[in-house]
């Protein structure tokens, strides 16, 4: 039996490559296309039925003294599948690189734990920030991992529709590997595999530092 | 896992740590258990200088659970991860850093007696030991009211009048609830905390 | 001499830089010869050819010198012979590095030369009349045809980009797939929560899935 695709063992051993970077590319899609996009996948990706995932986001903001931008880590709750522990994942600040590098590039952290983060969260003085769910499908390539999602907005929090006009009629999609810093053929690997998806798509970096400052 | 009890064996005068380990490892034998292997349980304290009202955090690794990190906060709560634990919060350094002479680790040999599981182990910090730990575990039961009467008919057999007499305080909440690895290293971390306390007492 | 000042100083400078070109080319040319009598069974093509080359940039240079604006008009400055004799003259001998001995009523047309002979002049003449008299008319309408011709063609390329213009805003072959401002919005929203504000009160890991 193949193992599910976002099953991820709680590794006994601690990776030789602690200082893992996440190598990948964004783009959105109109929802009328969606469907064109998800059956290319399907034949570019691994011969895995698409894993269809519900996912709670929390995003947890840690003022930092020395430095302006807050450090920004993410808890995860699969609402599909309960059984599935909470993930906590510390994201990097996000770098572009330059022109000939081919991906976006940052740094992430995954932990897996037992229960609800929140207050292990709070005691280290991250704040809640914002939250949201993520319901779509998965799917993997190698070691890509592709994920064609639409954002809703939990009961729990308040939406801003002004500023969520565009993304209620579009698919967010991403493209993305882990890989130590030292590895040079993953970022080609990830756009090799954006080229085969346009035009229906296109993945392209997208600069998060004018992102960041929309809040 | 089942009902634990941890406590820290003040050794007799006039014996240092290699004489009284030796001779609470040949009174454990002599009980008919058998060894099973070694143990080890790292703790190591992180505090956030910068932040007022921040806890002490204490990250614990326990060779009984290999696959697990445990997250104590002092007086906080308490999460079980896994191995990515140190890997995450040493992207955190730069609130949360590494408390000065905070880490002490706790290794011994694990004894098998039965259902009982029995534990000694030196506690050292950094390279110079400082005590002598004592832990027993009943695996069978999960309610430490059931079963504590067992359990202190044994430990005055390992460590005589220091047992206990009754369910000590820490364990009573849990009396009636599953015991949960939280319980044991809360237990540690009271211990470790002790041992420091008469260190910085000498 | 007696010559005006700035004017003498002038035809001095260019005649030096002429008589310092035409050196160059005699030497490359004394070169050349050189090397075919001495060397003509391993001498390639690529070789002469380089010769060629060079003896052609040399010539080119000088003329270039003849023909700048420093040079006063030549053609105002004759050399006329002063002396005549068939004797031979040392003097010369030694000027000319052995080629010339005698300046004489014989070679004085040969190397004073400023027009070509008498017969070829006149064919000269003829041949240019022949080509000139193609009437002017035929030659303005061939120009003017091709002139005719050229803008004709100019026309149908500025028609044809006019028209590719006007068919692509019409209608695009390729149709939208995807909303620039939706990337950046998902984006943002899912990676730095804009837009979505958490209250702080919440009980977390909710069940309730809204779509």
């Amino acid at each position: 039996m193949v193992e599910p695709a976002n099953y991820q063992p709680l590794s006994g051993e601690i990776p030789s490559n602690v200082n893992v970077q996440e190598y990948f590319l964004q783009g959105s899609i109109l929802d009328a296309n969606a469907d064109k996009l998800k059956q290319r996948l399907q034949g570019l990706c691994d011969n895995v039925p698409p894993e269809p995932f519900t996912d709670h986001e929390q995003i947890y903001f840690l003022k930092n003294a020395t430095s302006m931008l807050p450090i920004i880590v993410k808890a995860c709750k699969s609402l599909a599948k309960p059984s599935t522990p909470w993930q906590i994942k510390y994201v990097g600040a996000t770098e572009v690189g330059e022109h000939n590098k081919p991906t976006m590039i940052r740094s992430c952290v995954t932990v897996a734990v037992s229960n609800d983060p929140a207050q292990f969260l709070d005691n280290l003085g991250f704040s809640l920030q914002s939250e949201v769910i993520l319901k779509g499908y998965f799917y993997r390539k190698g070691r890509l991992q592709i994920t064609v999602s639409k954002i809703s907005v939990p009961p729990t929090a308040t939406c801003d529709t002004s500023k969520l006009e565009a993304s209620a009629s579009s698919h967010l999609v991403e493209v993305n590997t882990t890989a130590s810093p030292r590895d040079e053929t993953a970022g080609d690997e990830v756009k090799n595999f954006c080229q085969l998806l346009r035009p229906a798509i296109v993945l392209n970096k997208v600069d998060h530092r004018k992102l960041q400052q929309w809040q | 896992m089942g009902v634990t009890y941890i406590c820290q064996w003040k050794q007799p005068e006039g014996q240092n740590i290699q004489q009284s380990i030796e001779q609470i490892s040949s009174c454990v034998e002599k009980l008919g258990a058998k060894k099973a292997g070694l143990f080890q349980v790292e703790c190591e304290s992180f505090n956030a200088p910068n932040a007022p009202n921040a806890k002490t955090l204490h990250l614990i690794y326990d060779s009984e659970f290999p696959a697990s990190r445990f997250a104590l906060f002092e007086e906080g709560s308490f999460l079980v991860t896994d191995v990515m634990l140190s890997a995450f919060l040493s992207k955190l350094r730069a609130v949360w850093q590494p408390k000065k002479g905070g880490k002490i680790d706790c290794k011994g040999q694990r004894y098998e007696l039965g259902d009982f599981l029995i534990k000694l182990g030196v506690v050292s910090v950094g390279a110079s030991a400082k005590g002598i730990s004592v832990e027993l575990e009943y695996a069978p039961c999960v309610y430490a009211r059931d079963c504590w009467g067992m359990m202190s008919e044994m430990l005055q057999s390992i460590i005589g009048e220091q047992a206990p007499p009754s369910l000590p305080s820490n364990l009573q909440p849990k009396g009636t609830e599953r015991f949960s690895p939280e319980l044991t290293m809360q237990q540690y971390v009271e211990m470790f905390n002790n041992i420091r306390k008469t260190v910085v007492a000498r | 001499m007696t010559m005006q000042g700035p004017e003498g100083k002038a035809l001095e400078g260019s005649v030096d830089s002429l008589i310092t070109r035409s050196k160059d080319v005699q030497k490359s040319l004394q070169d050349f010869l050189h090397k075919i009598e001495q060397e003509h069974a391993t001498l390639t093509w690529p070789s002469v050819l380089d010769n060629f080359a060079l003896l052609s940039g040399q010539i080119s240079s000088l003329l270039t010198a003849m023909k700048s604006d420093k040079t006063p008009p030549l053609r105002n400055y004759p050399v006329v012979p002063l002396k005549l004799s068939q004797d031979e003259d040392p003097h010369l001998l030694r000027l000319t590095d052995g080629r010339v001995s005698v300046m004489s009523h014989a070679e004085v047309p040969d190397y004073l030369r400023t027009k070509p002979d008498p017969e070829v002049e006149l064919a000269e003449k003829q041949l240019i009349a022949e080509v000139g008299t193609q009437a002017d008319q035929i030659s303005m309408n061939q120009v003017n045809q091709f002139n005719k011709q050229c803008n004709k063609i100019l026309e149908k390329i500025k028609n044809a980009r006019a028209n590719w213009r006007a068919d692509v805003i019409q209608s695009s072959s390729t149709p939208v797939t995807h909303n620039p401002m939706a990337t950046n919005e998902l984006i943002a929203t899912v990676n730095y929560g804009r837009g979505i504000k958490a209250n702080s009160n919440q009980s977390l890991g909710t069940t309730s899935v809204v779509l």
